[in-house]
């Protein structure tokens, strides 16, 4: 266990921004702490480097309490959203910075700076001022210099926040490939979902300083356990329902339960599915998954590789429309056209108890 | 609106091709650069015309007596020891003012540019009445280290610390403030402790404003007059200043005299505002 919190709890006044965390990190983890801005989970990461003075509970790095330590006894190394590159050093004085204070000899500074500059891609660029450097050329440059001193762990807080979408799917890349080389067991704090999806070996979702839960970006995505983590990762659709005995009750719609929901017996319960697990058709029989009634396109608009379409369910009373992910082939075969009327089939779908918002 | 004017209200609106905007731009350019000129240009020129008048053998002796140039040297000497004190606490202060909270920091805060607004003259009734010989504190200093502090190198001293005192803070704090909280945190994190991240890292940044408000604060100290004369006195080769000398040139009719004194100092302070505006330059580089 690289990373352990136990119930961290820091308040600013009478509001509480961390709400009894814990969590273990493994060894060589790439852990994405995910939730909108002001979740806490900024400061979560700032407690863990040491940077912010928690109320209770206690950080283990190693093995090795490290709660009442100074940031600079903590061994981590901290990326920032701004890069905070000091000003007046080049990149390779930047990178060298973290040895020099440890007082590595000099052969041994030089050495270590060329290896990152080459890890990072930016052989050659050692003597530019950080103002000469573009914004992901920047970012690499912080990620070096926090890496140069062999930190134990990475700590990463929106890395990728202040760069445009090409630069940063290209850091994104860099950044899974340098944590798997050197195996670092790294956090990575941000508010993008698809971020999370493309770095994570888990994610963990903040919400109002909670860590709500904890899991595999599939397992957070189709079998998520709060409505919460549903609506924040991609859309959902979802519907009121009631699951009684096998059968779970929409309205007046039957459709079989899926077993894992076992302990949501007789109660009310939320359906959650995703728009790519709709299925749309013109003849009832043609629908896949169970038939959910018939339903009258409101909406069609075109996404890139596939069209987004809103759906209004007719046998369904109260429900919001449906969002339908639709492939070119579907779209062709549907004719699809607003005021076409169609059946609605679900395939894959998950109940959670129901709870007011 | 413009073209209306031109066309003198006809109801056919003419097109004109007079550059009006330009004029104005010009006219602009023009009194900007006349203004400038008849208030500062035009008065060191007839002071440069004055000190050079009789010749440069003249000009020469007029700063080159053991008067003139003993009031010359004590100013320079007051002014830069005052404005080195200045700048080591003047950062200090800055830095406990930008980086911690104490009680009464707000007044604190609001007290530090009294010095600006204060007439120097009351600033100096203030040390007379706090130091003067007839005071328990002048009177206790001068019984125990037989040193006097008014009417001597002393009382110029904390005169030019207490009229200079602001000029460091109010520069440094604003590039304090606007310094990246982050590369401090950076830097712990790499493991630099407080003492290296303020050398390495704060003073680098600060460093262009620590000399401009050294520069001002020294700057500050060779023009003080109005409380020197009161703690300092008059005394000719003991606690006579320039700008006192001059004072007493002036007031003696010796216009020669004040002129060539008058230029060193202006030399000096020309020097000094130059400085300023290439570290100020440097920085937006």
């Amino acid at each position: 266990m690289t990373i352990r919190l136990d119930h961290l709890v820091k308040k600013y006044g009478r509001q509480t921004v961390v709400n009894d965390v814990s969590l273990e990190i493994e060894q060589g983890e790439l852990f994405v702490l995910l939730g909108a801005s002001g979740s806490g989970k900024s400061t979560i990461l700032r407690i863990i480097a040491g940077l912010t003075s928690l109320d209770s509970g206690s950080v283990q790095l190693n093995g090795r309490d490290v709660t009442r330590l100074s940031p600079q006894q903590r061994d981590t190394g901290f990326v920032f959203q701004n890069y905070s590159l000091f000003r007046h050093l080049n990149a390779a004085a930047n990178i060298e910075f973290g040895l020099k204070v440890r007082k590595a000899p000099r052969k041994e500074r030089q050495e270590r700076v060329a290896e990152l500059l080459r890890l990072i891609g930016l052989d050659g660029l050692g003597g530019r001022m950080p103002a000469q450097l573009s914004g992901g050329q920047q970012q690499r440059v912080a990620l070096a210099r926090a890496l140069a001193p062999n930190p134990s762990v990475l700590l990463l807080d929106e890395p990728f926040g202040a760069l445009d979408v090409k630069i940063r799917g290209q850091l994104r890349h860099s950044l899974r490939e340098i944590q798997q080389q050197l195996q670092i067991t790294t956090i990575l704090v941000t508010h993008d979902q698809e971020e999370a999806f493309e770095l994570a070996d888990r994610i963990g979702i903040i919400e109002r300083g909670v860590l709500l839960e904890v899991g595999t970006p599939a397992q957070l995505y189709r079998r998520p356990k709060h409505l919460y983590t549903a609506n924040f990762l991609g859309t959902a659709n979802v519907l009121n329902a009631r699951r009684n005995g096998k059968t779970v009750y929409v309205d007046q719609v039957s459709l079989p339960a899926p077993s894992e929901t076992e302990h949501l017996q007789n109660q009310a319960v939320h359906l959650v599915c995703r728009p790519e697990e709709i299925d749309l058709a013109l003849e009832r029989e043609q629908v896949s998954g169970s038939l959910i009634g018939r339903g009258r396109i409101s909406n069609i608009t075109f996404a890139g590789s596939l069209e987004r379409a809103t759906v209004q369910l007719i046998d369904v009373s109260a429900a919001k429309p449906l969002h339908v992910l639709l492939s070119p082939e579907k779209v062709r075969s549907l004719g699809a056209i607003p005021g076409q009327e169609v059946f609605v089939g679900i395939q894959d779908f998950h109940l959670l108890p129901f709870q007011e918002n | 609106m413009t073209v209306k004017a031109w066309s003198k209200g006809g109801p056919m609106v003419r097109p004109t091709f007079f550059p009006t905007i330009a004029w104005g731009k010009w006219s602009l350019r023009f009194l900007a650069v006349s203004y400038l000129f008849l208030l500062i240009a035009v008065p060191i020129i007839v002071v440069s015309y004055k000190g050079f008048e009789q010749g440069l053998t003249v000009f020469w002796e007029s700063i080159n007596n053991r008067i003139a140039y003993s009031a010359l040297k004590l100013s320079l000497r007051t002014s830069a020891t005052a404005a080195v004190i200045n700048t080591i606490m003047g950062t200090l202060t800055a830095y406990v003012l930008v980086k911690y909270r104490f009680p009464g920091k707000a007044i604190f805060n609001a007290f530090i540019d009294l010095p600006f607004a204060l007439p120097t003259l009351v600033t100096g009734v203030m040390l007379v009445l706090l130091y003067g010989p007839q005071t328990i504190v002048g009177s206790f200093i001068e019984e125990n280290t037989g040193h006097r502090i008014l009417f001597a190198p002393p009382g110029i001293m904390l005169a030019l610390l207490f009229v200079g005192y602001p000029f460091v803070i109010r520069t440094v704090q604003p590039v304090l403030m606007q310094l990246d909280l982050n590369q401090e945190e950076a830097a712990q994190t790499l493991g630099a402790s407080n003492w290296e991240t303020f050398w390495r890292i704060i003073f680098p940044a600060i460093r262009p404003a620590i000399i401009a408000g050294a520069l001002l604060s020294f700057a500050r100290g060779l023009g003080e007059f109005g409380s020197i004369i009161i703690v300092a006195g008059n005394i000719p080769m003991k606690s006579q200043t320039a700008t006192v000398y001059i004072y007493a040139k002036v007031e003696s009719g010796n216009m020669q005299a004040a002129s060539g004194i008058s230029l060193v100092l202006l030399a000096v302070a020309f020097t000094i505002t130059v400085s300023i505006d290439f570290l100020r330059g440097r920085k937006h580089a």
